[in-house]
């Protein structure tokens, strides 16, 4: 079940840039299964997260996570 | 090495404290058994069962302790680490089933306090914590540990709530010993749901929605 109205299209930035979710998670100071959750749009992130996010795989907050 | 030495003792005890009932029953006629009262006079065929019973129940004291002192120094990488407990520690929910005693021990010799033991099941919740031993916490885990105990907090209040609302209504028609029996317990029974509730809806939270 995700988040209603939240879209999130980190998967897509992640595999551009050749990161597992590990490597990910590893970057931003959180575990696999929230990358995981995120990728599902299960989970609403906190701004600083997504902030550390944008900035792991090179793309724009606003790509990633489309709020309707 | 030393946690099953600790087990083995522990059944050690258990099974030197069984063997005491049965030499009490049966050799010594039940004079420990049996609800001893004011005419009771020591007789040196009463200490196996006394000094086994005592040796249990220092030893269970001794396991409390250590765990508590283990559990305050469990290591920890950082603090954004969960600790590292072991799930054999969820084994102490079983000295729950001891507040039974409460009924025989109200009965034959009027004593509310057995009941309090009620609370030990609370202890089962650390199956569920050990599951999530060592974990990082990061901020999905600490908003859905907010959540587990908001939830089990709010049960708890909420049949305590009952409890009282129930008490409210019949308990002009009970006596003193059964508004004690129900109030000691119904709140450790309560204190111990919110124990176990805490870490089995933070495990259930961190789970249910993986594939």
């Amino acid at each position: 079940m995700g988040v209603e109205g939240f879209t999130c299209n980190l998967k897509k930035y992640r595999l551009q840039k050749n990161m597992t979710q590990e490597q990910l998670a590893d970057a931003v100071g959180v575990r696999r299964e929230t990358i995981m959750r995120l990728e599902k749009a299960q989970y609403n992130p906190s701004l600083k997260l997504a902030i550390d996010i944008s900035r792991a795989v090179g793309a724009p907050i606003e790509e990633i996570f489309v709020f309707e | 090495m030393k946690n099953k030495i600790k087990e083995y003792v522990l059944l050690f005890f258990i099974l030197l404290e069984f063997l005491g009932v049965a030499y009490d029953g049966l050799l010594n006629e039940s004079r420990i058994i049996r609800p001893i009262d004011g005419s009771y006079r020591f007789q040196a065929s009463d200490l196996p069962l006394i000094l086994t019973t005592i040796a249990f129940v220092v030893y269970v004291v001794y396991l409390v302790i250590s765990y508590l002192h283990e559990v305050k120094k469990a290591p920890r990488a950082s603090k954004r680490i969960t600790r590292k407990i072991s799930a054999k520690f969820g084994w102490f929910g079983f000295f729950g089933f001891f507040g039974f005693l409460g009924i025989p021990a109200y009965m034959m010799q009027g004593q509310v306090w057995p009941f309090f033991f009620f609370v030990f099941f609370g202890f089962f919740g650390l199956f569920y914590e050990a599951k999530l031993s060592n974990t990082l916490m990061d901020e999905r885990f600490l908003e859905e540990r907010k959540r587990a105990q908001l939830t089990s907090y709010k049960t708890g209040f909420g049949l305590l709530w009952l409890i009282a609302w129930f008490m409210a209504l019949a308990g002009g028609h009970f006596n003193t010993d059964l508004v004690a029996i129900i109030f000691s317990a119904s709140s450790s029974l309560i204190i111990a749901l919110v124990m176990f509730l805490k870490h089995y809806l933070l495990y259930k939270y961190d789970t249910e929605e993986e594939e």
